[in-house]
């Protein structure tokens, strides 16, 4: 295994939600949304996040670009502490660290046309001049696939596809040319031969301009295809980690066996199944157990049930938390 | 890339051959656009008729200033009349008690309901809208503060201030009615701006800026604003209502701007020269004005809300 | 005028169920709708026809197509999940589907039927008397199908029943309508853009594009062997759990769904297909028959393209 530099250090990260239910009267409620989360993302690399909703993964990445504030925990970006950065130091982390929403039909402003929404990051950072400005905007839609860019400058969101629109959204991330890309889930709304089509983007986008890239999904055929290394998320805590193909051929971890169970498989020249889940009702996580005893078929009582297992090394760059191991 | 560089603008277009193609810009479609479906209400094209009628009386009200610099609706006399006259071929509403030409006092009466009511409603909005705005983004003490303050100005009646502080000061130009209209009427548009903004602050493409390293002065102006000055305008049209019947309630009650013809001013000259029964020429004209001048912007105003809202429904995510 | 679809023929067997596959935009809602009778007042059914069990419902009138509607052919809309009613339980719900159109059976036949509806799904029989907002998303999704299985259909049309949920529940689900569909014997029309679910739970498969329905046959068939370019390209584009990486610099074509087949003359995926040839832009390419089980609309099949 290449070991590269780490660019993104996430360590024992805390988030926690305070939900009060005023109508029935009952008292505060506190989520844990992100448990204790570390994360390392070396330079280079695709690292795939892989969750259910509710898991915490767009928590984790709200949390990276500065969009909320951890309660706990560090979060490093090229060694430099990212919570509660202002002014210029904010501004120069704005420029290498970019995200891509979900929704591509809310991430663009309706009132700006293309042009104006690509343009927008290079006018916020002062770079270049009119003419410049033009140069780079339409190569960053080209990047993007949309082409001949001219025909989309003066295009208004309401005129574009999902797929188009999203095309869009990576222009503008990419248009400073950023060190770190976020992308949250950015085919989920997306019909499937447009999705593969982002996927083979985002893979383009690193071939081209060497950008690291933290790619959230909730699908694990797309963190197998297109990601380096893969980190399984629930509940706020990351139950397993490695590289794409140890952890998804070789799972170790029974929520990561139920994943791949649930996935569709006509097609898949192999069909194991697993079976690690028990039928039960979703209940609220606990601090004091493993996140996934109520709902794991092959739980040890007073075991699993009465501590929060550890991130072990079980292999070559592959870790799991849990007490089978 | 072998293609043509076009000149910086973003509003020209190539189109497939090559050629250059001017595309309209986004505000004027989404304009003609609003106006296809305005065109179909039918509350909204009465309330836009009756107001392009009175706008047509404000701007000939410049006329008889035109053919005749000296005259004035308010001191122009007639020579042979000298007390209140029926509608005649050349008074065309009669005159009032000393001889003035009714119809001028009118057509004046109109350009004063415009200006009064347009500047008032416009110094409104855009103060209500950036305090609603501001406080919408910036949420916590701000807003607190502001809402607290927003609430205090609403719950004051506008017309018993004014009342009071014209009887403080003696009596009030128009200017100054007009300011303090608006600022007594800020608070309702701003709380509506506020909700609205703070239900924006959070969409993706707001963070999206937010993570580019917009600053906050450019995303309010720049992606907040857009979205929210359609409500905004539609409000402005309300407020033109209130502060059209505020002046003329004060022009009657005798603390309007004494050197300004308004139909309030002309209630007030009828009412106190004891001429309200026997003058109905006098008295009718006036108070009819103001009665339709203010349900034509009201009607203008809900045909407006037509408009918005099934756009409103166009910019939802469709699967 | 806008032509939603056409040229649209396929043939439903008791008992199996027909993945109707395709693009946002290409008109499988629409066909739901209208076989339901539920197309709005400015849609107009221009010529065709629907037979089910030997009973046109095109020219059936209103009431007819009211007494048909739930007791023969239910449907689940896109996100029903939401359109729970949140002020009443859901027994109650349920209930009141059931009465609507069978007012003659007793209370406690209703109420046995409701808890057998709920074992069907697989809702534990203590959350009969919950309200909506108490169940997680896919329990509601599955509160959904048991309405919709309330009057023992022979035909429910599912349109896009899994699209919010997340993997697991997902799964969990369609395993259920594959349970049901096996224990009640009826027919299923599951319309979804993601070919591999339909795949996983449809016996048969039919692909639309830009309105017309392009191709039509058994699930091994299309799915293995996809005859049609636009078939293909759905299949090419699925990135599985196999043992090899996708290739992710294969071409492939880009698809713009807002240009869907604004002219009927030929065949839709004209314009974006990598082996058109002058003919498919004027030729209406009819069925053509690849096997008794596989038909394909297009002009190369013909051509000896056809596998």
């Amino acid at each position: 295994m290449k070991t590269a530099a780490p660019l993104l250090v996430m360590s024992d990260v805390i988030k926690i939600y305070r939900v009060s239910e005023s109508l029935f009267g009952k008292s505060d409620r506190s989520v844990r949304a992100l448990d204790h989360l570390s994360i390392t993302i070396n330079a280079g690399e695709i690292y795939g996040l892989v969750g259910e909703s509710g898991s915490g993964k767009t928590t984790a990445s709200r949390l990276i670009v500065g969009l909320e504030e951890a309660d706990s925990g560090h979060i490093r970006f090229e060694g430099q502490d990212v919570v509660g950065l202002r002014g210029k130091r904010r501004k120069a982390f704005t420029k290498n660290v970019q995200i891509i929403f979900q929704d591509p039909y809310q991430s663009l402003n309706a009132h700006l046309s293309i042009f104006e929404t690509v343009c927008e990051p290079l006018v916020i950072h002062g770079e270049g001049d009119r003419q410049s400005r033009l140069k780079k905007v339409c190569e960053a839609l080209s990047t993007a696939g949309l082409s001949p860019p001219e025909a989309y400058l003066g295009r208004y969101p309401h005129q574009l596809s999902g797929g188009q629109r999203q095309r869009v959204a990576i222009a503008r991330a990419m248009v400073l040319e950023p060190r770190f890309l976020i992308a949250d889930e950015p085919t989920s709304m997306l019909d499937t031969s447009i999705s593969f089509q982002i996927f083979q983007l985002l893979n383009q986008l690193r071939v081209s301009f060497g950008v690291t890239m933290l790619f959230i999904t909730h699908s694990l055929a797309a963190a197998r295809n297109l990601c380096d290394r893969v980190g399984v998320i629930y509940r706020g805590r990351l139950v397993e980690e490695g590289t794409a193909s140890q952890t998804i051929m070789e799972p170790h971890h029974p929520y990561t066996k139920a994943l791949l169970d649930a996935h569709p498989h006509f097609g898949s020249s192999k069909h194991r199944r697993y079976n690690t889940l028990k039928m039960t009702e979703r209940t609220v996580p606990s601090a004091d157990h493993c996140p996934f005893y109520p709902r794991c078929r092959s739980a040890m009582k007073n075991v699993c049930d009465s501590s929060v297992p550890v991130f072990k090394k079980i292999g070559d760059d592959h870790h799991v938390a849990c007490f089978l191991f | 890339m072998n293609q043509p560089f076009l000149s910086p603008s973003p509003k020209t277009v190539a189109s497939e051959d090559g050629t250059k193609v001017r595309h309209r810009s986004h505000w004027i479609e989404r304009l003609a656009e609003g106006w296809a479906i305005y065109k179909k209400n039918l509350i909204g094209r009465i309330g836009l008729l009756l107001l392009c009628l009175f706008g047509i009386m404000a701007a000939t009200s410049y006329i008889p200033q035109w053919i005749d610099p000296m005259y004035h609706p308010m001191t122009g006399v007639d020579p042979f009349i000298s007390y209140s006259t029926g509608p005649s071929f050349s008074h065309w509403l009669g005159t009032d008690n000393i001889g003035r030409d009714i119809f001028s006092q009118l057509l004046a009466g109109a350009r004063i309901a415009f200006i009064v009511g347009i500047s008032s409603a416009l110094i409104s909005i855009i103060f209500g809208t950036t305090i609603g705005m501001v406080a919408g983004y910036a949420g916590d003490k701000v807003d607190l503060v502001l809402m607290r303050l927003a609430d205090m100005i609403m719950v004051m009646p506008t017309l018993l201030v004014v009342l009071i502080l014209s009887a403080l000061f003696g009596q009030l130009n128009i200017w100054v009615i007009v300011l303090m209209i608006a600022l007594f009427r800020w608070p309702g548009v701003a709380r509506v701006i506020r909700s609205q903004t703070m239900s924006l602050r959070h969409r993706p493409f707001v963070e999206a800026a937010r993570v580019t390293g917009a600053s906050h002065f450019r995303i309010l102006f720049r992606h907040i604003l857009p979205n929210v000055m359609p409500l905004a305008l539609l409000y402005m049209t309300f407020r033109v209502t209130s502060a059209i019947i505020i002046e003329a309630s004060l022009a009657f009650l005798g603390f309007g701007d004494p050197g300004t013809v308004s139909w309030g001013m002309m209630l007030q000259w009828v009412w106190k020269t004891g001429h309200m029964f026997q003058a109905p020429y006098w008295l009718l004209p006036p108070g009819i004005c103001i009665s339709l001048i203010t349900m034509a912007f009201y009607m203008t105003g809900r045909a407006m809300d037509d408009v918005l809202d099934p756009r409103l429904r166009k910019e939802e995510s469709k699967r | 005028m806008h032509t939603a679809v056409q040229r649209v023929s396929f043939r439903l067997e008791r008992e199996r169920s027909l993945g109707l596959v395709g693009e946002s935009g290409c008109g499988k809602t629409t066909i739901g709708m209208a076989l339901m009778g539920l197309l709005p007042p400015s849609a107009q059914v221009l010529s065709g026809s629907v037979l089910f069990e030997g009973e046109d419902l095109i020219s059936a009138s209103d009431a007819r197509m009211r007494e048909i509607r739930w007791s023969e052919i239910s449907m689940i809309f896109q996100a029903a999940m939401n359109a729970l009613n949140p002020v009443h339980r859901v027994q109650d719900q349920i209930a009141e589907a059931i009465i609507t159109h069978e007012p003659s059976l007793s209370s406690h036949a209703v109420a046995h039927r409701t808890r057998a509806l709920f074992e069907l799904v697989k809702i534990p029989q203590s959350r009969l008397k919950d309200y909506p907002h108490q169940f997680s998303g896919g329990m509601r999704q599955r509160v959904i199908i048991a309405m919709a299985l309330a009057c023992n259909p022979s035909l429910i049309i599912a349109d896009e029943p899994t699209t919010a949920l997340d993997v697991i529940v997902q799964d969990q689900i369609l395993k259920s309508i594959a349970t049901f569909q096996k224990e009640t014997k009826i027919g299923m029309i599951f319309i979804s853009h993601d070919i591999a679910v339909v795949a996983d739970v449809c016996t048969d498969i039919g692909v639309m594009y830009g309105g017309s329905l392009v191709e039509l046959g058994r699930t091994e068939d299309v799915f293995h062997c996809p005859a049609h370019p636009y078939t293909r390209l759905l299949v090419g584009s699925l990135l599985t759990l196999s043992d090899e990486p996708a290739d992710l610099s294969r071409v492939s074509c880009e698809i713009d769904p807002t240009a869907t087949g604004e002219s009927f003359v030929g065949c839709p995926f004209n314009e974006l297909c990598a082996d058109a040839f002058p003919a498919c832009k004027k030729g209406e390419a009819g069925w053509i028959e690849l096997s008794k089980s596989h038909w394909v609309r297009c002009l190369l099949a013909r051509k000896g393209g056809g596998e």
